[in-house]
């Protein structure tokens, strides 16, 4: 176990940030921290890190107890935060110098990981640029470089792609999941749940301050009623067709507006085939086709009643 | 640890240029605006030669003591009083019409007169001169008719001589010069302003200011240490910046600091450590945001520097006189004091009790700052 929070408990005066929060992190994981806005994320990561007090609960990072003097522990961990936190007076070179700095003594040993850094991160053409000269996008970059540079077993990121351009997005999603290749355990939060599909092996969702689901994405789908979403244009739907496709397995919902059918199911594999057998089988035309599969933020909006944007 | 933390430390204070501003260009600005203001103030004071003509005719020629006193005062020497042009009348109103002399002397009815145009300094001078060879003159005259064997017993050489009943005891090795003190709290601003870079230690240190702080908590450094490395790295740069705008003033607007360089720079050290300390005891102590603290900073030391007269001179005197123990506690007037000192004293005991009570000041300011920092709890960040 590489992370294990215990009955984590954070208030703000009367409001409750964190509460009663579980949560564990195996080592290898590309693990996902996924919740609206004012969930408790970045809460949670700030307590992991001994940069908040909290007032209740245990918390353990490669087995031993976090403490702000846990410099054993803090030396293995790297942090990409939410705000770009690097210092505008040093230019790329200097800054991931001055970062890796904070955790490798040895000078030469130190050069070498800050070009790997540099290169990892593709900011090679800007290694003497400011940071006022980059744009968003290479800024993140640089950001992430500051975090990675001295090699950490745990890497820590806080919605590390707030804006930043799609080309820049993918770059730094690349990059995570390469990370995790060389060996290191990936914490990610984000409310981009698309994002957090995309990379992540394990994912907790957050609301209020607690975890309300976790698991891989198909686990936390499958814990859901709402299945597979079809989607058929179609001219010649009677009702008696429509019942008929009311009794095809795993059905839960049929509707037909404006030459448009959609059927929902609950569960299934090929019920798209399915679907469009019976069809044929009926010489019922269709034209456009597509198929949805359920999302975590279906997830969301089916546990909490709410989207995860709200 | 140490030089890594030092050097990137320096980088980054001397590359921040609203930072370099205040600290550095503003006091070498200001130091130069005080040159200009102060120069004409100074140079009412200074004695110049006065220029006069004197008409050489006939009756000037014969009064042999007249010509032998002009003669005797217009001689290059220290003393100098007049540079003389002889010359006729009509050509000496010439030269006082033209501004070239401020006035001449010119013999009517066998007593010489002085003509001049307007009124000054230079034509009170002559005129004080006119004066006393008149009174002298005739007081030997009366003494020739009553008494003329006083001449042979030396009253001649007595009425020539003068005795000053006061004597002018100089207080300390230079000559007291009051503008002095405009400067001395101009270096002392320069020390304070030193806080704008102890301000940025604590911020780039304390997780609740920055991202970078928060950065730097994370990472496997001791904070008190990493902080103490910065607040060195600021004394180093407030420590040059000072002596540049020392160097700046002494050698190049020509201002004096006495002869006592060594104990100079001591007081710089200690205004300089006032200065960095000071930054970060507003850093810690006072929440809020950056900005708030940086015009907070400017505010205290422009009223520190105001008290201490750097505005207008009686304010220290004024302050010292009505409410002394703020000049106790004003770091500013501690250190245009412990300049004045110098200066103006030789005996050392007032200065170092200002290099005392800056140094308390300091040692009070950064243990606060330490344990505010060590105590704070970042309940939020």
């Amino acid at each position: 176990m590489v992370i294990s929070v215990k009955d984590l408990v954070k208030r703000y005066g009367q409001l409750v940030a964190l509460d009663h929060l579980d949560l564990q992190v195996e080592k290898g994981e590309v693990f996902g921290l996924l919740g609206p806005n004012g969930s408790g994320k970045t809460t949670a990561i700030n307590c992991i890190l001994s940069l908040l007090r909290y007032d209740k609960g245990t918390i353990e990072i490669f087995g031993k107890s976090m403490r702000p003097d846990a410099y054993d522990i803090k030396r293995d961990i790297g942090i990409i935060m939410q705000n770009v936190a690097v210092f505008d007076e040093l230019t790329v070179y200097e800054n991931i110098n001055y970062f890796c700095g904070l955790y490798v003594a040895d000078k030469e040993k130190r050069r070498t990981l800050v070009e790997e850094a540099i290169e990892f991160v593709g900011l090679g053409d800007f290694r003497k640029f400011y940071p006022k000269k980059l744009s968003g996008g290479l800024l993140r970059r640089l950001n992430i470089a500051c975090g990675i540079a001295h090699k950490p077993k745990l890497i820590i990121l806080d919605e590390p792609t707030v804006a930043v351009d799609p080309q820049s997005r993918n770059n730094i999603l690349e990059g995570i999941l390469r990370l995790n290749k060389e060996g290191a355990t990936i914490i990610y939060t984000s409310h981009y749940m698309e994002e957090v599909e995309q990379i992540c092996s394990r994912i907790a969702i957050m609301d209020k301050g607690r975890v309300i689901a976790s698991g891989t994405k198909e686990e936390l789908k499958a814990m859901i009623k709402s299945g597979e979403k079809i989607n058929v244009h179609t001219f010649t739907l009677g009702q008696k067709e429509l019942g008929k496709i009311r009794e095809l397995p795993h059905v839960t919902a049929v509707e037909y507006e404006e030459d448009q059918l959609t059927v929902c199911y609950d569960g299934g594999r090929h019920n798209l085939i399915v679907l469009l057998d019976f069809l044929k089988a009926r010489d019922i035309s269709f034209g456009k086709v597509y198929a949805q599969q359920p999302t975590l933020n279906d997830v969301f909006l089916q546990i909490t009643g709410k989207q995860l944007r709200d | 640890m140490f030089s890594h933390t030092y050097i990137n430390r320096l980088k980054i204070m001397v590359r921040q240029k609203d930072t370099m501003f205040w600290s550095l260009l503003f006091p070498l600005l200001l130091a130069t605006l005080f040159y200009f203001a102060f120069s004409n103030l100074t140079s009412a004071e200074n004695f110049e030669i006065v220029p006069v003509a004197v008409v050489d005719d006939a009756a000037y020629r014969e009064d042999a003591l007249l010509t032998e006193t002009v003669k005797a005062v217009s001689q290059e020497s220290d003393d100098q009083l007049f540079t003389v042009t002889y010359t006729d009348e009509e050509e000496a109103a010439k030269l006082l019409d033209e501004g070239k002399v401020d006035g001449y002397i010119v013999m009517e009815s066998g007593q010489p007169k002085l003509v001049v145009k307007q009124s000054g300094i230079n034509q009170t001078i002559a005129k004080a001169f006119l004066d006393e060879y008149i009174k002298t003159g005739r007081s030997m005259e009366t003494i020739a008719e009553q008494n003329p064997a006083a001449f042979a017993q030396g009253l001649l050489e007595k009425l020539s001589e003068r005795n000053s009943y006061t004597k002018e005891v100089p207080l300390g090795k230079d000559d007291s010069d009051p503008t002095v003190n405009y400067f001395y709290t101009l270096l002392a601003m320069t020390c304070l302003y030193g806080g704008f870079l102890g301000l940025k230690c604590v911020t780039d240190t304390m997780p609740t200011q920055s991202p970078q702080a928060a950065r730097l908590n994370v990472a496997p450094v001791h904070k008190a240490k990493a902080f103490t490395y910065g607040l060195l790295a600021a004394l180093t740069i407030n420590l040059v910046q000072t002596l540049l705008v020392l160097a700046y003033v002494t050698l190049v607007l020509g201002v004096s600091f006495g002869s006592q360089i060594g104990f100079v720079l001591l007081a710089i050290l200690a205004g300089c450590v006032t200065g960095v300390s000071f930054g970060a005891f507003l850093g810690t102590v006072i929440p809020g945001k950056e900005n708030l603290k940086v015009a907070l900073l400017i505010a205290l030391s422009l009223l520190f520097c105001f008290l201490a007269g750097m505005m207008f001179i009686d304010m220290k005197y004024i302050i010292a006189t009505n409410l002394p123990l703020l000049s106790y506690l004003n770091p500013a007037t501690l250190l245009t004091d412990a300049f004045y000192t110098l200066y103006a004293f030789d005996n050392h005991n007032r200065f170092f009790l200002n290099l005392m009570l800056l140094g308390g000041m300091s040692v009070i300011m950064c243990t606060a700052s330490y344990f505010v920092m060590r105590r704070q709890k970042y309940a939020s960040l």
